[in-house]
């Protein structure tokens, strides 16, 4: 009985002309759910690199100049969302996808998923301190249709109504500054003594200046901070800058102008 | 001496009338997995075995060490068995249990002696095991009627290991709370 099954296969097996297929194709699929899944890490992990970026924009002395409320809204409303659902997106694919390998049935989804988030963040974290995550936004920043998708970090910062502005020096005054936002509107900023300007900013014509304050009315705005964002950049890549750069400031000195 | 299924793979890829001896030595054990995890005729079993060892055949380059041949036969033929069922869009609903295969898988999950159930709760027995969802019946029977270890009903049925575990002590516990319901226990 047996034997007249076994005869049946074989004939058609032969009939059929079926041979063994190849171990490259048969392993074909694997491969290239290896490679999606590898692209998906390292799409994962410098998505999690610039919003690494986007969290070191934030420093307590800045904080501090805008309202606890305002500042959740600030956060809130220049959450980089592109980046976090692209990291999502790649965390959840990415465990799928390591199900669907040839032995990946056997891993447990706690395993899957704390594998994924850790290459994620590793890779990410590592993109961060090597400064890829700069050149990169760099080069996003010039396709005119990622402004559309993810708001430069500049313009995170126009934000009067949530007490935070960004812009380059057009003249200085006595008790305050003009500047012109990447979005080419000028407003007039406030200070006096009571405000607080971070070390080396130089209050000067075509300097670029971070604000926090609040808004007094249609493009005028009083600050309470003030430092240069060039300066923040360096101060991250400098350990003995940082710590002095972390303090509450420098009072504002009388201007001379 | 007879050849190991390992020389056996290698000698078909070289030559198919090699292959039958596989397909000797697997049929009838493969051929009553099926009808144990399905509702399928004779004749629909038999497509599906011949289908099967097609398959084997074609995927015989993709057999590796890692596991046994006879774990990774069974995978391919419960794989072959799932899409049969799909195709036929149809729940499996019958069980198509001998009493004394019945009889081991009862007292095998509950870890009772065959003797002391009943001759008359066979029926009784046939339908609480009816009423178990598919998943648990598939992992009991790999364990109980097929002797199949954790680690081969892990790569037959591609779940992990957890999954499975849970999935037989579930099953058990279901088993034994239906059959205390009926006094059968």
């Amino acid at each position: 009985m047996e034997n007249n099954h076994s005869k049946n296969i074989i004939e058609k097996i032969k009939s059929n002309k079926i041979e063994p297929e190849s171990k490259l194709r048969l392993n074909l699929k694997n491969y290239l759910v290896w490679l999606i899944w590898g692209t998906l890490m390292v799409l994962g992990a410098l998505a999690f690199s610039i919003f690494l970026l986007y969290l070191s924009n934030f420093d307590p002395s800045f904080i501090r100049s805008v309202k606890l409320g305002r500042f959740f809204g600030f956060i809130f409303s220049n959450m980089p969302y592109f980046w976090l659902i692209l990291i999502l997106i790649s965390i959840g694919s990415g465990f799928l996808l390591l199900r669907r390998t040839k032995r990946g049935y056997r891993l447990s989804s706690i395993f899957i998923s704390s594998l994924v988030i850790l290459i994620v963040l590793t890779i990410g974290a590592a993109a961060h301190f090597s400064k890829i995550n700069n050149r990169l936004e760099k080069g996003f920043g010039r396709i005119p249709q990622y402004q559309n998708i993810s708001p430069s970090r500049e313009s995170r910062f126009i934000s009067p109504e949530k007490g935070v502005l960004a812009g380059e020096i057009l003249t200085v005054d006595k008790n305050k500054l003009e500047i012109e936002t990447i979005q080419n509107q000028k407003w007039e900023v406030l200070f006096d003594e009571k405000t607080i300007i971070s070390p080396r900013t130089r209050l000067e014509p075509n300097e670029k200046v971070l604000v926090g304050g609040e808004k007094v009315s249609n493009y005028t705005f009083r600050a309470k901070t003030i430092k240069s964002p060039q300066i923040f950049e360096k101060m991250e890549s400098s350990p003995e800058v940082k710590g002095k750069m972390r303090g509450p400031g420098r009072p504002m000195p009388p201007f001379q102008n | 001496m007879p050849k190991s299924d390992q020389e056996l793979v290698e000698l078909s890829k070289k030559n198919p009338d090699n292959f039958s001896e596989i397909v000797n030595r697997y049929w009838t054990r493969l051929f009553f997995f099926i009808k144990r995890i399905s509702y399928f005729s004779n004749e629909d079993i038999e497509d599906i075995l011949q289908e099967s060892f097609i398959k084997t055949y074609k995927n015989l380059n993709g057999y590796n060490s890692e596991m046994t041949f006879s774990t990774w036969i069974y995978q391919i033929t419960r794989n072959t068995v799932i899409d049969e069922i799909r195709k036929k869009n149809c729940r499996v609903k019958t069980v198509q249990l001998e009493n004394q295969e019945l009889a081991e898988l009862f007292s095998g999950s509950l870890d009772i002696k065959k003797e002391v159930i009943a001759k008359e709760s066979f029926e009784k027995i046939k339908e609480i095991i009816q009423s178990l969802p598919y998943k648990y019946r598939e992992v009991l029977i790999l364990r109980f009627l097929e002797e199949k270890s954790y680690e081969e009903i892990i790569d037959i049925v591609k779940k992990p290991k957890g999954t499975v575990a849970a999935l037989i002590n579930r099953g058990r516990k279901m088993l034994l709370e239906e059959a205390q319901e009926q006094n059968i226990i």
